[in-house]
């Protein structure tokens, strides 16, 4: 800060006439922006001092002065900080411009912080404001498509599903390709989801998105580096709220509710429709049918079975939330209940989450932190996605049978068609819904203490010890008559605990010397210790259906435990320098261990270079629209070490009973010289900011090749394991990611509109030779995808379809010369596309108009497929005994020739096969949320401020994907391969009103 | 600031200590090198192999319902996996073909790594009790043994086609425990997987004992000679398996179950020779034969043609006449077949579409009936028909038909001594062939969905629903995966 030379004071002092008469004692005022809306919070100094205030929720300070005070500074994040001269008034109101420039913010790259200007490495970053504007439900649908190069998909549209995250493509096919969540200081660990049933459940559902003040991408090694191994993939930063010294307290309070429904049902056949393709089905697989295979066409019952077990969802959300601060003491407390129930019958989610977080100063040089957060989730499902869900067995369910016995009561006999056919599982989608109860229950406590000595002006030490409890319980029945179920209920229990703590020590010295020369080292050791226990029991045969507890079942049918842990240690250093604030320059580096390889190659080193130039402050640089200019780069070397806890080793696994003697059977086989996966990650960008601010953005290009990839690949099963680990190939992902942004102020009214993308491209640039005949071997995955130098991570790999023979009906497809055949071959499979988006990124406008706000988000992937898995079911042309969709009427027919369906054949295949008759292009456009908000601030001191919204989600999808939802997944967020669906629940529309109030 | 460094010293070295890494260790599982140490534990790896048998992709299910779904016993519509077996259009990516070859082979590496580890173990145990260490020897040389001769069988040209010989299944004798050792093994020649099962079966043979000790469900010297005859038998060799057949039915050590249904319901009963058990704790649920059979829950649907050439073609039209002269009114009841209201339980639903001889949906713990007497009356009566001494083929045939047929009359009432009408004379036949068919026929229906019938059809080279018994499309494709994986693997033509 400025010294005012004395002489300069006393001379204005002495000029000004009120100077005998004193200075006020005290000065009061607002703070408002240009529309003259309050600004709460704003810190507002006296020069030279380090006395200050902040503005109350209304905008109102009040600041006690002494004679000497001239000038005020006045300061708010998002605003440019202004100095007011102290003159003879008692009150004066400040009024700052909103910073459209966004250089200043303060990003967080870990284990520091720097104003985005400063920064060398890649990060992406989302403030307080910016999530709160797109009120969702849901974590992930906050940052989906708002952030640039991080790709979100949904597992499903349930209401606990699993989010699919893939930072800068996908760049290991077997060691996980999720980045590390880490929340204040704490990784997340990546075991808070069911290992039991392989229901897979989202391990962010216990966060609040209320209680966070940022969210921060860390995409290149130069940032990553100090997260270490775990950060191979990116790292997703979330910072809670805090309080800060000397502020008085705020409350926040807010209520919103509102309803949700399907987004998008199958069109299926109805009860006539299915028994006249059957009909045809049974004719055409044989003229010689016996009539009592036909349905009698005019009497058919029409049960809409989709109906049944849909309802109009209902969600509600309370929250509250009071921070401040005194001169030592800074603290938060904020707790959220949520209660929302699904659009399928008897789905209903509920959680409860609390968070502290107080920092003590003792003396001068100590400071004390305790975080804690404990939260719980209580979630009623019917299962999210595969065959035997509720929805998945709605849509194929026989529509032309009563669901409804005389008596109104739901049918739980094995129901036949009124000729006889019927399933081979007992059950129907309403009785499932009904009789099946699986109850997700998840207790999480979030722990952080730290200790931070500063010995030094310019050294601080400090010790961070943070903590994950994690306990899951998954309880379960399933009714007598139900698929899982029969014949006499079934029950399983599954118990869960992770126990994870980190510890850090850090050194870190910052020194400046002359004008131009900063200087920041850190120095630190890491220890991450996580252990896995759970245990699994399952029983069968309840003597009636009002016994539901496990301990009610007849027989133990199963029980199973597993008891892991791993450790990672590392030891890691930072030095950046600058030199007159305009050429940037850091070098990280990380010695890593981690207990999962074998016992001579734990270790690894990752070092990683970043360096700016900040080009708009050259001297030379003169070109008056350009503000800002900078250039950056950067190079490193990461390590992923994310492969099972003991997959260096082989082992055999207990419980292989037979006949009441224990026994163990061979699990894996031993691959002693298993050790790191290593990522090189090149990063170019250009950021700026031009016209004042009006247009700012940036534009960069990465390059990412990994190495040494962790690669459980399949071997001949021959051996008697079907995979193993081992460390071959290579993948390179690429790409270039730009966000721009840019605000039109037109008198009262502005429009903001934030753009951001990134485009990929991915490429297997090397496998493995595992048997040693000079020919990389493909690898084909779940006999959808491949593995494959020059084509991309699994790209799909299948034979292509050709469409229908019009002189008699057979599918057809191409062999590899491009003919078409009716003969089915695997050995004519080809590559046949990709399931990682090209391009995708998202758009936002916000139009403001006096206290009205609307902001309107859409988000968009294009350039990749995705594979119906239960395509060879629903459009099989009646090769099954299951509904079809309604575009299966189109099947071919002497009178419809030019058809893409193929002839219906009962119980043959026609078309059915795998193959990219069901493999779809999946780009869309969607509206993701829309909201409107109405703000009354308050215009006197201790007066509440009223925020009023609405808000939808998932209005609108534009799309050509035949599915329910493109942005839906059915492999889980570890898998390498993606891309495929699997009647996966599509996403909810939801509608929501609600209102903020703050004080 | 000396002690400031003295500060930063301390707090890296408390974690410095690479011991923390060294440290972890697996809890629930156990490293190879620790697993295989005493005999205690490879008695319990032996008893992990007998689970690998009894899981529904080997003796659980599909060892049984792959050889019923291609020879055209039973239909299953619901999955396309098996309807395309059934169809016999099978497709290179058929999961249950798959997990089959998967699962047989994860079994053999583990016998594999037991026949390795014993005499080591035993060398270094001095005390360890010989016989128990030769029992349990034998039992892993016949379970490999078994488990090549069920892969041979259904993944190669039928034993003496001369189509293609050279493409049996990959012999793999030697554990692979680590991934120096792991191997792209090619196939081995018919003739040498054949010649393996027997060498395993012969070493098997003098080591077990006449009672296993380690209870019912393990395999004996029985179940050895059992097999022994089933290969012979298979082979073409009927001198041979006559000679097993005879030591297995010597002394009554096996005594046939007053009703068919017995050997079902009442499991471990006189009849069996050897199942592999099933227990409720076991739970093999849907997956299972029982899932698979049973009306509850069943898709494996009886087909017209075992009806019509099987169960209704049991008694022949001068049976039938005999017995309408003698008894107008009089009914034949094939236990076997629905007994009606009266004879419960019988071995077919009362719809005639599902077998009940897998009758335990309460707790799916039906048992794998593996090898059981009436097979082995029956495989002497056919050697005995081939040798020409019919009077004794037809006794042995007449013992199973005599078990099986009632006669009742119009009120449902049993007739006494009904079932003669439909035993057999000599001068029933006029020719070994019209004996080896009604013999054949019996096989089909008593040993309907235990596993036996595509085999007997090889064996005889007889067609299977309209294909020539070395057609392409009766051998299971090499599953797919494999072949991505191994290039030294060849496919078997066709697919």
């Amino acid at each position: 800060m400025k010294k005012h030379p004395l002489p300069l004071l006393l001379a204005v002092m002495a000029l000004s006439p009120m100077f005998l008469f004193a200075q006020p004692k005290t000065i009061t005022g607002q703070v408002t922006d240009t529309f003259g809306d309050p600004l709460p919070g704003a810190t507002i100094l006296i020069n030279g001092s380090n006395r200050g205030t902040a503005s109350e929720e209304s905008g109102h300070y009040r600041l006690e002065l002494q004679p000497q005070d001239s000038v005020l500074f006045v300061n708010y994040l998002g605003y440019q900080s202004r100095e007011m001269a102290i003159e003879s008034s008692m009150q004066i109101n400040i009024v700052l411009r909103e910073n459209i420039r966004q250089l200043d913010e303060v990003v967080l790259w870990g284990y520091g912080q720097d104003r985005r200007r400063d920064l060398t490495g890649v990060v992406a970053s989302l403030g307080r404001k910016a999530i709160q504007s797109v009120s969702v439900p849901a974590f992930q649908g906050a940052l989906q498509g708002r952030l640039p190069g991080v790709d979100f998909t949904n597992a499903s549209g349930g209401l606990n599903a699993e989010p699919i995250i893939r930072i800068r493509g996908v760049s290991s096919v077997s060691a996980g390709n999720q980045p590390l969540i880490v929340i204040d200081g704490l990784a997340l660990s990546n075991e808070t989801t069911d290992r039991g049933y392989g229901y897979r459940t989202n391990p962010l559902l216990n966060l609040d998105l209320n209680d966070i003040e940022s969210v921060e991408v860390l995409k290149d090694p130069s940032t990553t580096a100090l997260y270490g191994a775990r950060g191979a993939n990116g790292v997703i930063l979330l910072t809670t709220r805090s309080g800060q010294f000397e502020r008085p307290p705020r409350i926040n309070i807010g209520y919103y509710a509102g309803f949700s429904e399907i987004s998008r049902r199958y069109d299926l056949l109805n009860g006539r429709e299915y028994a006249w393709l059957w009909n045809e089905a049974v004719r055409n697989a044989d003229p010689n049918s016996s009539s009592e295979l036909l349905y009698d066409l005019d009497n058919q019952p029409n049960t809409d079975w989709q109906n049944l077990i849909l309802q109009k969802g209902f969600l509600q959300e309370a929250t509250a939330g009071m921070s401040g601060g005194t001169p030592t003491t800074r603290y938060y407390f904020g707790g959220t209940y949520r209660d929302e129930a699904g659009f399928i019958l008897t789905t209903r989610l509920r959680r409860f989450s609390f968070r502290t977080n107080i920092e003590q100063r003792i003396g001068k040089r100590f400071r004390v932190g305790l975080l804690l957060s404990p939260s719980r989730t209580v979630d009623r499902r019917v299962g999210n996605q595969f065959i035997g869900s509720a929805y998945g067995i709605t849509s194929l369910f026989f529509p032309n049978v009563e669901a409804f016995d005389g008596n109104g009561n739901v049918r739980r006999d094995h129901i036949e068609t009124d000729i006889g056919i019927r399933f081979g599982f007992l059950g129907n989608p309403r009785v499932i819904v009904e009789d099946q109860e699986v109850w997700t229950i998840a207790n999480q406590v979030l722990f952080r203490g730290h200790l931070v000595y500063d010995p030094l002006p310019n050294l601080e030490l400090k010790t961070e010890f943070s903590a994950q409890l994690h306990q899951l319980e998954n309880e379960s029945y399933f009714g007598a008559t139900t698929f899982f179920g029969e014949p006499n209920g079934r029950a399983a229990s599954l118990n869960q605990q992770v126990t994870a703590y980190t510890w850090n020590n850090l050194a870190t010295y910052q020194t400046r010397w002359g004008e131009s020369h900063l200087l920041d080292v850190i120095l630190g050791t890491q220890l991450t210790h996580e252990a896995f226990n759970a245990t699994t029991f399952s029983v069968k045969d309840f003597p009636s259906s009002d016994f539901t507890t496990p301990v009610a079942g007849g027989h133990n049918t199963g029980w199973f435990s597993w008891d892991e842990e791993y450790v990672f240690l590392g030891y890691l250093g930072r030095l950046a320098y600058q030199y007159q604030d305009r050429y940037l320059f850091a070098l990280n580096a990380r010695y890593d261990g981690s207990s999962r390889f074998g016992a001579d190659n734990r270790y690894g080193f990752f070092p990683a270079v970043a360096a700016g130039w900040i080009v708009s402050d050259e001297p030379f640089f003169r070109v008056g629209w350009v503000d800002f200019l900078k250039l950056r780069g950067s190079v490193g070397l990461t390590g992923n070490a994310e492969i099972g806890n003991y997959a260096a080793r082989g082992l055999v696994g207990s419980g292989n009973n037979y006949n009441g003697q224990p026994g163990f059977h061979l699990q894996s086989i031993e691959s002693p010289d298993l050790s790191w996966e290593k990522n090189l990650q090149w990063d170019g960008a250009l950021e700026f900011s031009l016209w004042n601010g009006r247009l700012q953005g940036s534009l960069g290009y990465y390059l990412r090749d990994t190495k040494d990839l962790l690669l459980a690949a399949p071997v001949p099963a021959t051996n008697g394991i079907t995979v193993l680990n081992n460390n071959v190939g290579e993948i390179r992902n690429q790409g270039l990611e730009f966000d721009l942004s840019t605000t039109l102020l037109l008198g009262p009214f502005k429009w903001k509109v934030m753009i951001n993308g990134a485009t990929l491209r991915n490429e297997v640039r090397q496998l493995a030779d595992r048997d040693g005949d000079g020919v990389e071997e493909d690898i084909i995955a779940e006999g959808l995808f491949l593995f494959r130098p020059g084509e991309s991570v699994s790209s799909f790999f299948l034979v292509k379809y050709a469409g229908v023979d019009p002189d008699n009906g057979n599918a057809l497809f191409f062999d590899l010369e491009g003919n078409k055949t009716p003969n089915y071959s695997p050995s004519n499979r080809q590559v046949m596309g990709s399931a990682l988006p090209r391009f995708h990124g998202g758009m936002l406008h916000t139009f403001s108009y006096r206290r009205f706000e609307l902001s309107v988000f859409f988000q968009f992937k294009t350039g990749f497929q995705r594979y119906l898995l239960h395509g060879n079911i629903l459009e099989s042309n009646m090769s099954g005994i299951g509904n079809q969709l309604s575009t299966q009427l189109n099947a071919w027919r002497p009178d419809n020739r030019d058809t893409e369906v193929p002839q219906a054949r009962l119980y043959q295949s026609n078309g059915d096969q795998v193959s990219t008759r069901y493999l779809h292009n999946a780009d869309y456009l969607r509206l993701k949320t829309l909201t409107l908000a109405y703000t009354i601030p308050a215009r006197k001191a201790r007066l509440i401020q009223w925020r009023f919204f609405a808000s939808v989600q998932n209005l609108l999808t534009i799309t050509n994907f035949p599915g329910l939802d493109p942005d839906s997944e059915f492999y889980t967020a570890a898998s390498a391969t993606q891309g495929a669906v699997l009647a996966n629940l599509p996403a909810a529309r939801t509608f929501t009103c609600g209102v903020n109030l703050g004080f | 600031m000396n002690r400031l460094f003295i500060l930063i010293l301390i707090a890296i070295s408390l974690i410095s200590c690479n011991k923390v890494l060294e440290d972890i260790q697996p809890k629930d599982q156990l490293p190879i090198a620790a697993a295989f140490n005493s005999i205690e534990e490879l008695e319990a790896a032996l008893v992990g192999t007998y689970d690998a048998l009894q899981n529904p992709d080997l003796a659980g299910r599909s060892l049984l319902f792959f050889s019923d779904l291609l020879s055209g016993n039973i239909r299953s519509v619901v999955s396309a996996d098996l309807l395309e077996i059934a169809n016999l259009e099978m497709n290179t990516n058929n999961s249950f073909i798959a997990d089959f070859w998967i699962r047989a082979y994860q079994a053999i590496n583990q016998l594999n790594l037991i026949l390795s580890s014993l005499p080591v173990v035993a060398h270094q145990d001095g005390t360890a009790d010989t016989t128990r260490v030769e029992r349990m020897e034998g039992e892993a040389q016949f379970l490999r043994g078994l488990l090549y001769f069920e892969l041979v069988r259904f993944f190669g040209q039928p034993y003496g086609s001369d189509i293609h010989p050279d493409l049996g299944v990959p012999l793999l004798l030697n554990p692979i425990t680590s991934q120096e050792n792991l191997s792209f093994t090619a196939r081995a020649s018919i003739a040498e997987v054949y010649q393996q099962i027997i060498k395993d079966f012969n070493v098997a043979l003098p080591l077990l004992p006449e009672i296993n000790p380690m209870g019912r469900g393990r395999a004996n010297q029985f179940v050895v000679l059992a097999y022994l005859a089933r290969v012979a038998f298979q082979q073409e060799q009927y001198g041979l398996a006559a000679q097993y057949c005879d030591t297995l039915l010597a002394d009554g050590k096996y005594t046939l179950t007053p009703e068919p249904a017995d050997f079902f319901v009442d499991e471990g009963s006189s009849e069996e020779i050897w199942t592999v058990i099933s227990t409720p704790e076991d739970d093999l649920g849907f997956m299972g034969l029982t899932a698979f059979y049973h009306p509850n829950s069943g898709t494996g649907t009886i087909t017209q043609n075992l009806k019509m050439y099987g169960y209704n073609a049991i008694a022949t039209e001068a049976q039938l006449a005999a017995q309408l002269d003698a008894l107008p009114s009089a009914q034949l009841i094939d236990l076997r077949y629905y007994g009606g209201p009266f004879f419960n339980p019988s071995l077919i639903s009362a719809d005639s579409n599902f077998t009940l001889k897998y009758e335990d949906a309460d707790n799916y713990a039906d048992d794998a009936p593996m090898v059981r007497l009436a097979e082995f009356l029956l495989m002497r009566a056919e050697i005995r028909a081939r040798d020409g001494e019919i009077t004794t083929a037809i006794e042995l045939l007449n013992q199973v038909r005599q078990r099986a047929l009632r006669l009742v009359d119009d009120q449902g009432g049993l007739i006494p001594n009904g079932e003669q009408f439909f035993l057999f004379n000599p001068d029933d036949f006029s020719n070994m062939e019209a004996l080896l068919e009604i013999i054949h026929r019996e096989r089909r229906v008593e040993l309907a969905f235990e596993g036996n019938y595509f085999h007997d059809l090889m064996r005889r080279r007889a067609d299977v629903q309209g294909l020539p018994y070395d057609a392409e499309a009766l051998r299971f494709p090499i599953p797919q995966r494999e072949i991505d994986v191994n290039p030294n693997l060849v496919q078997n033509p066709g697919y």
